[in-house]
Formats: C-alpha cells, sequence, structure tokens
C-alpha cells in the first residue's frame, strides 16, 4: 500500500488554487503635503498619454515592416506557445521549431491529440502519440503548411505579430518598456474597444528587441501583460537559436507507415467488391472487439445507394453510429479515392454490448427515392440530416437487395486500413460517439436505465478525448436514472460529477 | 478603540495587498468557486485602507473573509457546481490528487475542515487559527492532530493508500 504524506497532499491542493486573477483597486489615503506631488505626476502621465496618442500612424506601420523584415531576414526560430488557464499559470502547450524550410512542431495541448509533425523536404511526418504509428506523407497533401499559408515558416512568426490585420480596424501605440535580459526593448500595443456588433474585442501586446527590431513575446487576449484573463495566449520568441538539425530528421522510434503505400496496398485489397447495388460497392465488411461492425464502400459519381440496415444472428439491434469519409474533418488537399470511387466507412453498434460477436452480417442497401439538390450532394447530408443513427422510416427510400456477408475479425478498436483512410486523428472521439448513439436510441425507447448508463460511459471515454464534456453527460445521466426511479444511482452520478468538475476547475 | 490602539501600536501600517492569496485560497477552500472566492478576496481587501495599521491583519483579513463566507452561505445554502473549462487542461497525477483531497476535505467535519484548512491552506500556527477561531493554542493543537487522523482514514478509505504525517 503506498503511503502519503498530509503534508505533500494539502500543500499539492494549495498550489493547485493559483492564486486570485482579480485584483481589487484601492484608493490610498492621500495625506495634505502629498496632492503637490501628485498631481506634478499627473501631469507627467498625461503629458505622456498625449505622446502616445500623437503617435504618428506611419511610425507605427514602419515599425511593423522592420520587424516583418528582421523576422525576414532570422535564419531560424523557435516559437514557444503558452496558455493561461483558470490556475492562473501559464502552460506550454506547443514548440515550434524552424531552420532552413524545415519545420518541427510539437503539441502537448492534450493526450489525444499530443503529437509531433516534422515537415522536411516535401514529406511530413506526423507521430500522435495515442498511435503506435507514426504517418509519412508529402506535404502537397496539406493545405499551405503549418505555419503559415505561403509555406514559410519565419511567416509564421510574422502572422502572429499581425494579428487582427485583415481588415479589423485597431489602435497602435508604441510605449517604452525596461529593459528584458539586458536587451532594450519597447512594447507595441494593438488593441479594439468591445463591438457592440460581434460583443468581441481584442488586445494584443508585441515585445521588441529595440537593437534587432525582432518580436521577443507576444501576448494575444482580452487583457494585457497585467490583466491575466481566461484563455490568454501568449508567444515567446527565440530568434537565430541554434538548432540539432536531428530535430527536423523525418525518423521516428515507433513503426513509420508511408501514407501513399498503405492507400495502394487498400486499393489492392478492395478491387473486389463484395455487394453491388446502383452504383455502391461494399468492399470490406468487419467487426472490432467491442462488436461495432464497419461496412466499407465505394460509389461511383452520380450514386445514391448506401447501406440501410444491417442484422446479425446474435439478434442485437444495430445502430450506425458512424459514416465516416477520409481525411475526416482535416481539410486536406489530398483525400484518398478508390480509383477515382468516393469511399466512405459506415459504422453500426450494436445497442447494447456484450455477447458474442458475430461471425456474418446481412446488409440492406438503399437509396433515397426523392432527394433534392441540397441534399444530394454529399452522403453525409443524407445519413446525418435525414436518417441519424437510426432509420425510422422507409417512406423515402428504395430499398435494394439485401447480402449476407462473412465478417473478418479485427484486432485492434478500428479496422486497421483506418490508418490507410487517414483517420488516426479522428479516432479518439468515435468511442464517446458510440456511447451517445446507444443513449439516445435506449432514450426513444424509454429505457431510461439503460440511456443513463451509456450516458456515464460517454462520459468515461471523454477521459481519452476531451476530459471535460464529460460533465454534459453526467448531468443528462443523473437526469435519466431519476426518470428510471433510480435515486441511489442518481446520486452516485452526482457524486462523480461534482469530483469531475473538481477536476476540470483545476 | 481597538483601531485607535493599533494606530498607536504600529508605527507604519501593511497593505491589504500582501494578503489577497492567502484571504482567495481560504475563500476558495471553503466555497470550491474560484469566482465567487476571488469576490470575497478582493471585497475583503477593498473593506480595508491602505495603508492598514490593524495588528495581525492576515489574521483580521481572514476573520473578515469567514464573516463573509457565512453570509454568502446563508443566503445561498447550495451554490450551483459552475464548470468554467480550460481547454489546455491536462489530466495529470497532481491534478487527479488536488481533486481527491477537495473531495476528502468535503467529507470532513466542519471543525477539521477548518482547521486543516487554515494550517495548510492558508499557513497559520496553532497560536494564529486559535486567535482566529477564539479558542486556546492547545485546544487547536489537538483538535489539528484529530483533523489528520480523520483525513488519514478519509483518504485510506477512498484510495487504499495510507497517510502519514
Amino acid at each position: 500500500m503506498n503511503k502519503r504524506n498530509i503534508d505533500e497532499l494539502l500543500l499539492t491542493y494549495r498550489e493547485s488554487m493559483g492564486t486570485t486573477r482579480k485584483l481589487p483597486i484601492t484608493k490610498p489615503a492621500v495625506q495634505a503635503w502629498r496632492r503637490p506631488a501628485y498631481s506634478a505626476a499627473f501631469v507627467v502621465v498625461l503629458m505622456a498619454s498625449s505622446a502616445v496618442a500623437l503617435w504618428p500612424r506611419n511610425a507605427t506601420a514602419k515599425r511593423f515592416q522592420d520587424m516583418t523584415m528582421a523576422i525576414k531576414n532570422a535564419r531560424s526560430m523557435v516559437v514557444t506557445g503558452q496558455m493561461q488557464g483558470h490556475s492562473h499559470r501559464w502552460r506550454t502547450i506547443s514548440h515550434t521549431m524552424y531552420q532552413d524550410g524545415k519545420v518541427r512542431c510539437e503539441n502537448y495541448l492534450g493526450t489525444p491529440i499530443e503529437s509531433v509533425s516534422i515537415w522536411s523536404g516535401g514529406l511530413v511526418l506526423t507521430d500522435l502519440k495515442a498511435k503506435p504509428h507514426a504517418l509519412l506523407e508529402s506535404a502537397s497533401n496539406y493545405e499551405g503548411s503549418p505555419l503559415g499559408t505561403d509555406g514559410d515558416g519565419l511567416d509564421y512568426a510574422r502572422q502572429l505579430s499581425d494579428e487582427g490585420d485583415a481588415g479589423i480596424e485597431r489602435q497602435v501605440t508604441i510605449r517604452s518598456h525596461p529593459p528584458v535580459n539586458g536587451r532594450a526593448t519597447y512594447l507595441m500595443i494593438m488593441s479594439r474597444p468591445k463591438s457592440e456588433e460581434t460583443g468581441l474585442s481584442y488586445h494584443g501586446e508585441i515585445l521588441v528587441d529595440k537593437m534587432t527590431n525582432l518580436p521577443l513575446e507576444i501576448y494575444v487576449g482580452d487583457g494585457g501583460f497585467n490583466a491575466p484573463t481566461k484563455n490568454q495566449n501568449h508567444w515567446l520568441f527565440d530568434f537565430n537559436p541554434h538548432l540539432d538539425i536531428r530535430q527536423f530528421d523525418l525518423t521516428c522510434a515507433k513503426p513509420i507507415v508511408r501514407l501513399e503505400n498503405a492507400e495502394q496496398e487498400l486499393t489492392g485489397k478492395w478491387s473486389s467488391s463484395l455487394l453491388d447495388y446502383d452504383g455502391l460497392s461494399i468492399r470490406d465488411a468487419s467487426v472490432c472487439p467491442d462488436g461495432t461492425i464497419w461496412i466499407a464502400m465505394s460509389r461511383k459519381a452520380g450514386s445514391r445507394g448506401y447501406p440501410f440496415t444491417i442484422s446479425c444472428s446474435n439478434g442485437q439491434t444495430y445502430l450506425r453510429t458512424h459514416v465516416l469519409v477520409p481525411s475526416d474533418c482535416w481539410g486536406k488537399r489530398h483525400i484518398y479515392s478508390l480509383r477515382g470511387d468516393q469511399v466512405f466507412v459506415a459504422g453500426f453498434s450494436p445497442l447494447h454490448v456484450g455477447g458474442k460477436l458475430p461471425e456474418r452480417v446481412k446488409v440492406s442497401v438503399a437509396k433515397p427515392t426523392v432527394v433534392n439538390a441540397e441534399n444530394s450532394s454529399t452522403i453525409q447530408s443524407i445519413y446525418v440530416n435525414e436518417l441519424d443513427a437510426e432509420p425510422r422510416t422507409t417512406k423515402n427510400v428504395t430499398m435494394g437487395p439485401t447480402a449476407i456477408l462473412d465478417l473478418r475479425k479485427e484486432s485492434g478498436k478500428l479496422p486497421s486500413y483506418f490508418v490507410a483512410l487517414d483517420l488516426d486523428h479522428f479516432s479518439p472521439q468515435i468511442p464517446r460517439n458510440i456511447w451517445l448513439d446507444r443513449a439516445l436510441a435506449s432514450e426513444r425507447r424509454h429505457d431510461y436505465r439503460s440511456a443513463a448508463m451509456d450516458r456515464e460511459q460517454a462520459a468515461e471515454a471523454d477521459q481519452s478525448f476531451i476530459p471535460w464534456l464529460g460533465e454534459a453527460e453526467l448531468k443528462k445521466a443523473i437526469k435519466l436514472y431519476r426518470l428510471a426511479g433510480l435515486e441511489s444511482e442518481a446520486k452516485r452520478t452526482e457524486t462523480k460529477l461534482a469530483f469531475l468538475i473538481q477536476k476540470v476547475n483545476r | 478603540m481597538s483601531l485607535a490602539l493599533d494606530w498607536l501600536r504600529t508605527k507604519r501600517g501593511e497593505d491589504p495587498m500582501i494578503y489577497i492569496d492567502d484571504v482567495f485560497r481560504y475563500a476558495m477552500a471553503r466555497l470550491r468557486n474560484r469566482e465567487d472566492a476571488e469576490d470575497i478576496a478582493c471585497e475583503v481587501v477593498q473593506s480595508l485602507p491602505n495603508p492598514c495599521n490593524r495588528r495581525e491583519l492576515r489574521i483580521y483579513m481572514l476573520g473578515v473573509a469567514r464573516r463573509k463566507i457565512a453570509d454568502q452561505r446563508r443566503r445561498d445554502p447550495e451554490p450551483p457546481n459552475r464548470l468554467d473549462v480550460d481547454p489546455s487542461h491536462r489530466f495529470d497525477s497532481q491534478s487527479d490528487h488536488a481533486a481527491m483531497v477537495e473531495s476528502v476535505l468535503g467529507r470532513l467535519s466542519e471543525d477539521h475542515r477548518e482547521v486543516l484548512n487554515l494550517k495548510y491552506i492558508v499557513g497559520l500556527s496553532c497560536a494564529e487559527i486559535g486567535s482566529l477561531l477564539g479558542r486556546k493554542s492547545v485546544a487547536i493543537d489537538s483538535l489539528l492532530q484529530r483533523a489528520r487522523a480523520a483525513f488519514g482514514a478519509e483518504w485510506t478509505r477512498v484510495t487504499t493508500e495510507e497517510v502519514e504525517w
């Protein structure tokens, strides 16, 4: 049994509270003899403020130009991204390094998306911490680079320093600043008052090295250097450091999967179809250990066929929980297609978990009978808007043939071909989505106990995705338990919710 | 009268802002809500002159905070848990421990929780706690021992880990 020291535990608790962000303005008692001195100081401040207000506009524009030029002339760069949260502490969320046209981005924002990506020689190596492999692909698959629209690493620094420039009016002032690490500095302050229309305000501060015109630090938020607020961003710059060039090597301790090769291999595997209907071809049917059945399909242009329902001999009810396309939600220029045909994958999850995995699946395909131009353009619109996880009507669809397919058993949580379909980044949210679909389906059936349990499971799954999302699920679970008359379960979930809120609020 | 005596006894006043974080942490431990705790800390500081010539200013400020918290509790016995999310949050073990400590403290009696907060969160000595709570230092020492034992027992019950001090 581990032993804990009470002092250490309570000190951890004390430290986790951080310090107060809200600072009161106190009025010192002014003694009579001090009044003339304060008056003189007021005059000095007034004169200084006037000088700032009267600073010529072209002078601030020149400062920007000088800074941009200095950045463009830098040889290398390290940018440390920080974000301020509740605990009033700055958390380092990223490191971005640039040298000789090569870029290394390290992202520490959260476990599922914690990653390292290296851009070098027209290739990109992405190592997602949560995955057992790294992915190597052509840089041309992406729209631009992680550092800027023109792909120039140093443009990143320029863009950060020029935030709010896109047609947004802002007031730019330049003020003197005490030396930092022996360097003479000045401060550029960009601000825009709260807009009545959008309710948004903007405040940016750039600390600039007077000698080199290079930025040292940038803050963007609705406060300022000394007015910490939630979710302020802060970047620390180090220009022209000597960087170890090996950091930009496209190497990784994990096995490296070449995306192009994986795609070619998949094209070979999916050369034959298991079922054809109106331009739709089923290419693969597999089952994962959690019982989810994944049907991979290709579809010719103009075809509107899709898998409608599935059924298995185990008597389970299946929900269509996902319809995924390659590189889903990724905004890439290159999207995998099977010899020009659109590819998509539909996931069907059992309503209740457990039991023996099915060996075969009976798939019914269909196509919408009446389709207007709006929802015939993409398959997602048909699935998401019209059918949701469960088809509740067959009124608007023409049923096609039915086939019984053997199910290939997958050993991993998700089909192995997800790597070739560039779905690695999407996978952390799949477990929570499945539990939520189950919860909704159970609720529709007035099975509130199951729905509450599924919501709880969704909150558990959120711990591997975005933990604070679990709050909404637990709240809903409490209501559902009460609907089911299970007060003790509701109370237990309330304790769980309180614990989650404590965790998130730190 | 008390203020006049304080004025005579103290040569130089203190800035109440020095103790704002102590007041904030105490209020945070009691209320479990950052915004309310920050409000209380600000109100306490703003209620005092700067500089303030009170003796034992920190103890005095904590006393004011205690009264404000008691008032707030009377007005709003069960304040809702407000979730205010930090997107950069990482669920590391330290954060887990802090949340667990808060949870365990929440299960202790009011007396035990109060004395542990004042000792560990604010960092007061037994004599100072006694002065604040109107008890003798020896009584606080004894209460603290019992509070530590209660915390240890509750921690072990929840985590199966032993606690030593």
